[in-house]
């Protein structure tokens, strides 16, 4: 290890001093506090000593020449073994007290004043010792030997999950989590996360896209609530049947809206919307439509779902959908409840996060065959089912609410001519 | 044109005079051939024989009796020999001229001038620090310049200003520090403001008046060995201060020492960490920290005396301890 050595500061008013002779040559062996050179500054004849025992590997100033205080006058090529008895010397804080005042924890800048171990080169600021009649004077040293008696007392966090003001406000300014953290790497005290620690993370990866980032938010934010998923089997046949006899052959999906609409209707407590602490029921069941695009998923929202009929709804939706997929949502307000046919992605099962502001999301699984025990027959009948979930807000209702709406619902889709409005 | 930072005070009074009749000099053995204890009045008896004026040695009395010529009109400067002598006035200050214009509505333009700062084996009655115990009264003016230029400018300015301004001036700079002044193109700062004098963008150094120097020397040692940048801020006035360079300058680098030459306790270093904790909390990195001088009367010995005062080593140690928090 090369170690400086670097001219001290003397006294009060030098702020520079002339090397005036070497007294080691460069290759020689010296020990610690061995004098080195002798300096002279306006007032005195001084001398620098070795911070370190080992091998003077370089002069760096001639005799004559004029330094600056702070400015490198050699190197010590300090030996393996010598660094780590020099280890051990090191700082032990001070076993007593005799050098402070009685009153000196009121300093609060020394008593609380810690000695970072990365603070001991700068110590390499050898010891003067004057050889005039001016009396000596030590400066306080950095390498821990300070004169002024106190502890050396190491300050750290005490813990990696620290997060400082300024780092908390970078979360909150950055869009981060305090669960963002764990995945950084800390270089401050104790491993904490430093806010220099997040600006080099931030300034890796690329920014999310608009709409991510507003999904991202909107997902956040609904899930502060508590929200609970139930689910059902449906039998699908009479539907899949129901479908070819109506104009434009509605989907699972449009079928699904439409009985959501009327087993809302039919006054389930999760036709509310909770605002604060009040619930508001609205006069139609306006229900959002999930869509996904290239990077999120939209939601356009179909009004007064319960007063359109299946071919009509067919037609409402499809517009939606083809807008969203364009971009041009023309109807993202607001909805009492969302749709989500998750089962086109071959899902069987899934819990959707409803949007902040509506109050459950019903989704479809995909269409499968199933044996179903037939006890007329008693024999295996091949039937079409589905699994519908509704996951809700817990605020407004319990699971008994949720339940009766997913029946009502399945009622609904298992028998599909109730959806029909009889003239 | 090179001069110190004493010359530039001087020359501030010698214009000041020129410019304003109503201004004259009052303090102890400032007149004539002698010019004061540090010659600040030296030569000016010359230019303004009626206007260099000996007083009795009681800072009490010349005190009061620029109290009385400022409401009377006139624009009194009061120099005592050490700030620490000051104190025998502190009635007069604190009592009359700090609460003058709330009692009466009379402002009281006068300027007291206190020589403070150590200087190696000064000792505990002609080093200390003042800027504390008078900040804390409302209603005067507290500034501590620490470059050439201030000395002269806002000398200039507290003249000029219609409340008292306690104008406080390092000894040790007197004679120590020199620069090129012109003061026709020299930077002239409003009086309130403080000066960025480094900037850096790893810590916050916040000093005034000597310790400024300290701290320049300090961020210098911190660049060249650490890559630590130091913003170096001087507050050049005390009371009141500008809040908002030193908000400005935390929320750049998140973490903050404050250097001062002053005891800790009460003082201004401990009111600028209080304004950064309540008004900067959200920009704090680290903890911020104060450097003072030790917490005991100031030493004769000058070894004594250099563990007591903050130097650019330990101003160093205590930015490597906030910036490894």
């Amino acid at each position: 290890m090369r170690q400086s050595v670097r001219m001290p500061q003397f006294g009060e008013s030098s702020a520079e001093a002339t090397v005036v002779a070497w007294l080691v040559n460069p290759g020689d062996m010296v020990s610690s506090e061995q004098e080195l050179v002798e300096v002279q500054t306006e007032k005195s004849l001084l001398t620098v000593a070795a911070p370190a025992s080992g091998r003077l590997s370089e002069q760096c100033a001639e005799p004559g020449k004029k330094l600056a205080v702070g400015d490198i006058l050699a190197y010590i090529e300090v030996l393996s073994d010598e660094a780590a008895a020099k280890n051990q010397a090191a700082p032990a804080p001070a076993s007593n007290g005799s050098h402070a005042p009685a009153h000196a924890g009121t300093n609060g800048e020394r008593a609380t004043s810690p000695v970072p171990a990365g603070v001991h080169d700068i110590g390499t600021a050898p010891k003067a010792r004057a050889r005039t009649l001016t009396s000596p004077r030590r400066r306080p040293q950095l390498d821990g030997s300070r004169n002024d008696g106190r502890a050396a007392v190491r300050a750290g966090t005490g813990d990696a999950a620290f997060i400082s003001p300024r780092v908390r406000s970078l979360l909150v300014e950055s869009g981060l989590k305090v669960s963002d953290l764990a995945t950084m790497k800390g270089s401050g005290a104790d491993g904490r996360v430093t806010a220099e620690d997040i600006q080099h993370y931030l300034s890796q990866g690329e920014q999310m896209s608009s709409v991510r980032q507003a999904v991202a938010n909107a997902m956040a934010r609904s899930w502060t609530r508590p929200l609970a998923t139930v689910a059902r089997t449906v039998r699908m046949d009479a539907l899949l049947a129901h479908r070819r006899t109506i104009e434009g052959r509605p989907s699972a999906t449009i079928y699904a809206m439409r009985a959501l609409a009327l087993a809302l209707k039919d006054g389930n407590p999760l036709a509310c919307r909770l605002f604060g602490n009040r619930l508001l029921t609205p006069a139609h069941v306006d229900l959002a439509v999930a869509v996904e695009i290239d990077d999120g998923v939209l939601t356009p929202v179909v009004r007064k779902v319960e007063e359109l009929e299946l071919p009509k709804l067919t037609q409402v939706v499809e517009e939606v959908i083809a807008k969203a997929r364009d971009g041009r949502v023309s109807d993202a307000g607001d909805a009492v409840a969302a749709v989500s046919n998750y089962g086109t992605f071959g899902l069987n099962w899934a819990t959707p996060i409803p949007l902040p502001g509506q109050g459950l999301i019903l989704g479809l699984g995909a269409v499968r065959a199933a044996p179903d025990w037939n006890p007329a027959s008693k024999s295996w009948d091949r039937i079409r089912e589905a699994e519908f979930t509704v996951t809700f807000d817990h605020r407004i209702a319990d699971g008994g609410a949720a339940a009766r709406l997913l029946n009502a619902l399945a009622e609904l889709i298992e028998h599909p001519e109730r959806l029909v409005r009889k003239d | 044109m090179s001069i110190s930072y004493l010359e530039a005070l001087r020359m501030a009074l010698g214009d000041a005079m020129e410019a304003d009749p109503r201004v004259f000099v009052y303090g102890q053995d400032i007149a004539g051939e002698f010019g004061g204890a540090f010659k600040a009045t030296k030569g000016l008896s010359k230019r303004f024989p009626d206007r260099i004026i000996n007083s009795p040695i009681s800072e009490d009395a010349m005190t009061g009796m620029a109290l009385g010529a400022a409401l009377d009109g006139l624009r009194p400067v009061v120099e005592y020999q050490f700030a620490d002598f000051a104190s025998v006035a502190f009635n007069q200050l604190v009592n009359n001229i700090a609460a003058i214009y709330w009692r009466t509505g009379q402002n009281c333009p006068m300027v007291a001038r206190l020589p403070m700062g150590g200087t190696p084996g000064g000792g505990p009655f002609h080093c200390q620090m003042p800027e504390a115990w008078l900040s804390n009264h409302p209603g005067l003016v507290v500034v501590a310049p620490s470059t050439v230029s201030d000395a002269y400018f806002m000398l200039r300015d507290a003249i000029h200003c219609d409340d008292p301004v306690i104008y406080c001036e390092h000894k040790y700079l007197y004679y120590h520090l020199t620069a090129d002044f012109d003061k026709h193109r020299a930077e002239h700062l409003a009086l309130g403001e403080a000066a960025v004098r480094r900037t850096g963008s790893d810590c916050t150094l916040i000093s005034w008046s000597g310790m400024v120097h300290r701290c320049l020397k300090a961020a210098e040692v911190l660049a060249r060995d650490y890559e630590v940048e130091c913003q170096v801020v001087d507050l050049r006035c005390v009371r009141p201060l500008d809040t908002e360079t030193i908000l400005a300058s935390v929320a750049k680098t998140g973490r903050v020492v404050v250097v001062t030459e002053s005891w800790p306790f009460g003082g201004i270093a401990a009111e600028v960490l209080a304004l950064i904790a309540s008004e900067g909390f959200q920009h704090l990195d680290a903890p911020p920290k104060r450097l003072c001088a030790q917490d005991v009367p100031i030493p004769f010995s000058p070894d004594l005396y250099a563990a007591h005062t903050p130097d650019e080593m330990r101003i160093a140690e205590a930015v490597l301890d906030t910036m490894a928090f």
